[in-house]
């Protein structure tokens, strides 16, 4: 039986706001791979990498309250999750004038507002996707490709993106835009994106 | 408004929006419109896929354990809090009945079989038939227990004798609470809080008093320190005025050998009535040593200063209204204090013109 058999993401989200550790477990089990990926392809330290990964599944459990059942997409809050968890934790260690991490800012900033009209999505339609995304980013350009590493991995705001590349900020949103707009093109010219 | 927020959509979905536009972005989705969320929604997933097209790498099995480790101590730590509110939740006062119900008992010697109407205090789900049977302790030992039990809990009450009712209502091992007679309580809770109010009270009158200490220590402090500044003050306009008078005189004194370092000079005024001798570098000197400086001429001079050098620049008060013309200075070494003529030791020495 494969990770993505059993209970589903959202059956597995009901009992751990039910405290039920062994959803969590089921679903550490299930998500914690592409969450690591993710982790430690934005912070290079393994300790830190390591630390951030339990920190994101904690907030899962602390934080449940905070994910809106409706949305039925488990993936995409969990993922979106841990990229803001990874990236807040990389901005500190650059700059140590961010403001402190307490509940409020936790609520702002790290816990994820997805739309409330967000289409499902899981981890098998994930996998199934990968190839189609992965070709289509092929299909950016360079600079396209770049400011979407800049933004997503790094971390990097528009205005630091357009200091680190010496270009207006009115240029990087353009870039940031169309970069966007052409990846959702590239995949939507593939079926398997519906 | 739309619009406006449509230009930052792709960027928030990305998350590279600076905080204050993130505020923004997050208080207006309260209120966007459908087509605004649904294209939100396409490009929140679609960022989200992004990790997927990387080598995938599964985490170290230790991270689970020390994440479920870490879980498990939080529920339970969960658990002791819920189980702790739920205990001091679990016999409310106005649960406490009063009943009258059979008891079955077997035949025994010394045990009545008879309803007998006692004050119980326990849970309302209680309500039930006992046989004593079912329980494994002798009956006989059961009643000793309460016997013991009542002669040394006075708040133990018993409404009506019956020893086998009483042995059902300790030993059915239900929630069951003994109960105190109401001024037993009333004084242990009295008690508890008089305590607790002198120990909040002799906190606050405590705190209170270290506040006003350290209050009047800094007040303290801050007066010594604008003594001080006030004395410096002085000290300066003085100096300023007696370096400006008229007939203000320097003498600075010459070396006589190369053994001693520093510089010394002698400032005199007649006018303002001081003259001051300036010290600095010179050698601090060993056990009774001292430097002493003389005014005179043709070997006759008088010691007009005794003193210790120190490590920072001093003026010293020569007590000498006027200095009389033609005189000699000279600074010797002595090595006792009370010497009255000066010894071989010179220093250095100055003309008084």
């Amino acid at each position: 039986m494969s990770l993505k058999d059993g209970p589903s993401d959202i059956e597995l989200m009901q009992r751990i706001s039910s405290k039920d550790l062994s959803a969590l477990e089921l679903l550490y089990a299930r998500y914690s791979p592409i969450i690591y990926t993710l982790v430690k392809k934005i912070i290079t330290d393994k300790t830190t990498a390591d630390e951030v990964l339990i920190e994101v599944f904690e907030i899962i459990w602390t934080k449940i309250n905070f994910f809106d059942f409706q949305t039925s997409n488990v993936y995409t809050w969990i993922i979106t999750l841990a990229r803001n968890k990874a990236i807040d934790s990389i901005r500190r260690s650059r700059n140590a004038d961010m403001k402190s991490y307490d509940l409020e800012y936790e609520r702002e900033f790290i816990i994820p507002k997805l739309s409330r009209l967000i289409d499902p999505l899981d981890l098998a339609t994930s996998d199934k996707i990968s190839p189609t995304l992965s070709k289509a980013m092929n299909n950016l350009t360079e600079a396209q490709k770049f400011v979407i590493s800049l933004s997503y991995y790094e971390g990097l705001t528009e205005q630091e993106i357009a200091s680190r590349l010496n270009i207006p900020l009115q240029t990087v949103k353009h870039k940031i835009k169309v970069a966007l707009n052409n990846l959702k093109e590239n995949l939507l010219k593939d079926n398997s994106y519906e | 408004m739309n619009k406006q927020f449509n230009e930052l959509l792709q960027a928030y979905a990305i998350g590279c929006l600076k905080e204050e536009n993130n505020k923004k972005f997050n208080q207006f989705l309260k209120s966007a419109d459908t087509d605004f969320l649904q294209e939100l929604g396409e490009y929140q997933n679609l960022i989200a896929l992004l990790p997927s097209i990387n080598d995938i790498e599964v985490p170290p099995e230790e991270l689970k354990i020390k994440l479920m480790d870490s879980m498990s101590k939080r529920l339970s730590n969960l658990d002791i809090v819920l189980g702790k509110q739920n205990e001091s939740k679990s016999i409310p006062a106005e649960k406490i009945i009063i009943k009258e119900e059979p008891v079955k008992i077997p035949k025994k010697e010394n045990v009545k079989k008879e309803n007998i109407k006692t004050e119980i205090n326990q849970e309302v789900s209680s309500e039930k038939k006992v046989d004593i049977k079912e329980n494994n302790i002798p009956v006989d030992d059961k009643i000793k227990d309460i016997k013991l039990l009542k002669q040394k809990s006075p708040g133990f009450v018993v409404v009506k004798d019956s020893d086998t009712l009483l042995e059902e209502s300790f030993f059915t091992k239900e929630q069951k609470t003994i109960k105190f007679n109401k001024g037993w309580l009333a004084a242990i809770i009295f008690s508890i809080l008089f305590i607790i109010s002198a120990v909040i009270l002799f906190i606050i009158y405590y705190n209170f008093n270290s506040q006003i200490n350290n209050q009047k220590k800094q007040i303290d402090d801050l007066k010594s320190q604008l003594l001080v500044k006030n004395a410096t003050q002085q000290e300066i306009s003085e100096f300023s005025s007696f370096v400006e008078s008229p007939d203000f005189k320097l003498i600075p004194l010459i070396k006589s050998s190369n053994e001693y370092t520093g510089n010394c000079k002698v400032l005199s005024s007649a006018v303002k009535g001081a003259s001051y001798l300036y010290v600095s570098n010179l050698p601090l000197l060993n056990g009774n040593e001292v430097y002493k400086l003389w005014i005179g001429k043709k070997r006759n001079y008088n010691p007009i200063l005794t003193f210790k050098a120190t490590k920072n620049e001093q003026y010293l008060n020569l007590n000498l209204p006027e200095l009389p013309k033609g005189e000699l200075i000279i600074l010797t070494v002595e090595e006792k204090p009370e010497v009255e003529t000066p010894g071989s030791k010179t220093i250095m020495w100055g003309e008084i013109k």
